[in-house]
């Protein structure tokens, strides 16, 4: 019964930890609808998931235009993300990091903040939104003392230029885009060429077209434990997007974010050292415990019987402690934001208009698959219109406020 | 101890883990007091928000606005308590902060001492459409040509906040500020404050 007690031990500890929800299968399945499917009692799944599932999920209904109900996951999440302090730290250390609760590399809880106060700012509570976007540079910006890494997420700064207009704050605004113009010209981060960093640009606009292209990174356990975590990029054919408003052309879109340069641009993470550590004693305590045991039941033929159960048990523990812990890395991400985030801004008359988006690859080839048409744009008198859109036909923008506040789980949904 | 009821011990345990793992208790705490809130947050509770509410009032009372505008002009001063601007990095303060300023101003004083404008977007809109309907004889107009009321004063807060953290633990310090500005002169007639510093412990293994 001891033996029994002994091997349900590391199990308990484990949190038993077993396959997740794969959302890349079920994208692959029935998109964006079978997410939301699939993920209706967030409850069901393990606690140590739950927040990175309600981001697949959030990204799923902003997908298909549920955009109140999108922010209400982003904003569940958000607060886990931001006021939760994990769990299963222990077991993590002990046996397998994936058993750690889920609260999001520092890129994923920037995307959050960034998509909550996106949603925030598009549904008129600019104040929330601008509390998200801080959130998003503070998450993103390491000890500056200690020479780390700054904010340099263009998208969140030019959102937080639009409340600094919306509040008729200059001194705001120029300070934000003083700090926007003093990032480093990384093509691989954002487009320097682009026109609309000046404060005359961004108060001559009112509307924004964020187009986001392909997805972003997602990462893989390599080495001889999966002791190593490697950030990869996924491959997808749009490089730039072209935007025309009722038929007319605006232009070229500007590309302004970059998922996985976000996701590759930070230090290195603590937990990296600690699993080459583990893996290292993986080895080392097989190979101890297997010794143990031998010289255990040596010491037991030689009539010293109690030193030599006690070594044997030692030496049984390391070993089954190297057998169950895992030095794997933790590669769960959110494999569902995108690739890349471009913007098209323009000043458009007051009223209701169509947008169509076409994708263009490398090549400046248009990947007429893709092209989206007819998206809805209701541009307001006062204030700006800001729409989201990414390169995936299945794409929705909702029509009106009955389709963005549509419950996504009606028997009857109200969006095409 | 028989093999059966070792086994029954171990059901037992592992029920008892169950219910302990599945059991969503809800309990009713007192907003007032944080020390009961079981989240660590080093953001705003509302005990913060109700403290803040509270400092508005009593300088609101302190000052004798209502008073000495009484006595200057024989009516009660009407205020529009502006839109909060939330500098901090925790959403949903504002709403929450608006509507309980406002409820609690309104509770404790008369509309003898004080009239309020409401000013929130969404009714500013109604209000518009319902008088178009009025002039346009579409709805009854019961007191013939009214106006909207113009604020005497503007009440406006505005949340500021210095965080850091160090990875290990997480400190904000978030500066509640109010003001009350004369719409006429621009004479800012008080100006309060009331700064709360809080420290988070989290996660050291997140990442």
């Amino acid at each position: 019964m001891r033996w029994f007690s002994l091997l349900l031990l590391p199990l308990l500890l484990t949190g038993c930890v077993g396959a997740t929800y794969n959302v890349a299968e079920s994208m692959k399945k029935g998109g964006y609808r079978q997410v939301i499917e699939d993920t209706r009692n967030i409850e069901e799944f393990p606690e140590r998931d739950q927040t990175l599932i309600l981001n697949w999920r959030a990204q799923a209904k902003l997908g298909l235009g549920y955009q109140e109900s999108a922010r209400n996951d982003f904003m569940r999440s958000w607060n886990m993300m931001n006021n939760s302090q994990g769990g299963n730290v222990a077991a993590a250390y002990m046996w397998n990091e994936k058993s750690k609760y889920y609260l999001g590399e520092p890129y994923e809880r920037m995307m959050n903040s960034y998509y909550l106060g996106l949603l925030f700012y598009m549904h008129g509570k600019p104040e929330d939104a601008m509390a998200c976007f801080k959130n998003a540079l503070y998450v993103d910006t390491g000890d500056l003392e200690a020479n780390e890494y700054a904010a340099d997420f263009v998208p969140n700064m030019i959102m937080r230029s639009r409340v600094y207009i919306d509040r008729r704050d200059d001194n705001g605004l120029k300070t934000q885009l003083d700090e926007l113009n003093r990032l480093p010209k990384d093509a691989r981060n954002f487009d320097p060429n682009c026109p609309w960093f000046t404060p005359e640009a961004q108060k001559e606009a009112n509307t924004l077209i964020w187009v986001e292209l392909g997805w972003g990174p997602y990462m893989t356990a390599e080495g001889r434990h999966g002791e190593i975590r490697v950030i990869r990029e996924p491959e997808y054919a749009e490089r730039y997007a072209e935007v025309f408003i009722n038929g007319q052309s605006l232009g070229k879109t500007y590309k302004l974010g970059d998922t996985y340069y976000q996701a590759t641009t930070r230090g290195g993470r603590p937990m990296e050292e600690y699993l080459k550590a583990k893996g290292i004693a993986k080895d080392v305590t097989t190979v101890a415990g297997a010794v143990a045991i031998g010289v255990g039941a040596e010491l037991a033929r030689e009539g010293h019987g109690a030193a030599g159960a006690i070594t044997a048990g030692v030496g049984l523990g390391l070993l089954l402690w190297g057998a169950l812990s895992s030095a794997e890395a933790d590669t769960r991400c959110n494999v569902l934001l995108p690739g890349q985030i471009h913007l098209m801004m323009a000043k458009v008359p007051p009223g209701k208009h169509e947008v169509e988006v076409r994708y263009y690859d490398g090549s400046g080839r248009e990947l007429g698959r893709q092209r989206q048409r007819a998206l809805p744009l209701n541009v307001p008198e006062r204030g700006d219109a800001v729409m989201v859109v990414r390169s995936d036909p299945h794409y929705v923008v909702p029509r009106n406020e009955k389709e963005r506040a549509a419950d996504p789980y009606a028997k009857a949904p109200a969006l095409r | 101890m028989s093999k059966t009821s070792l086994l029954s011990l171990l059901i037992l345990l592992f029920m008892g883990l169950s219910v302990t793992a599945c059991g969503n208790e809800s309990t009713r705490v007192d907003p007032e007091d944080d020390e009961e809130d079981p989240i660590q947050s080093s953001g705003p509770y509302s005990s913060d928000l109700i403290e803040v509410t509270n400092k508005v009032i009593e300088q609101f009372k302190k000052q004798k606005i209502s008073d000495n505008f009484r006595a200057r002009y024989n009516d009660a001063p009407i205020i529009a308590v502006i839109r909060p601007q939330n500098d901090t990095r925790f959403p949903e303060v504002t709403q929450i902060f608006q509507e309980n300023l406002v409820a609690e101003l309104l509770g404790r004083t008369t509309r003898q001492e004080v009239r309020f404008s409401q000013r929130d977007s969404d009714v500013q809109a109604e209000i518009s459409k319902e008088k178009e309907a009025k002039e346009g004889g579409e709805r009854t107009d019961r007191t013939g040509r009214r106006t909207k009321l113009g604020a005497d004063y503007f009440l406006k807060a505005k949340f500021s906040s210095l965080s850091m953290t160090d990875g290990e633990y997480e400190s904000d310090s978030i500066l509640y500020t109010f003001e009350l500005i004369d719409t006429e002169t621009d004479e800012l007639i008080f100006k309060g404050k009331h700064l709360i510093k809080r420290v988070s412990e989290k996660s050291a293994v997140y990442r």
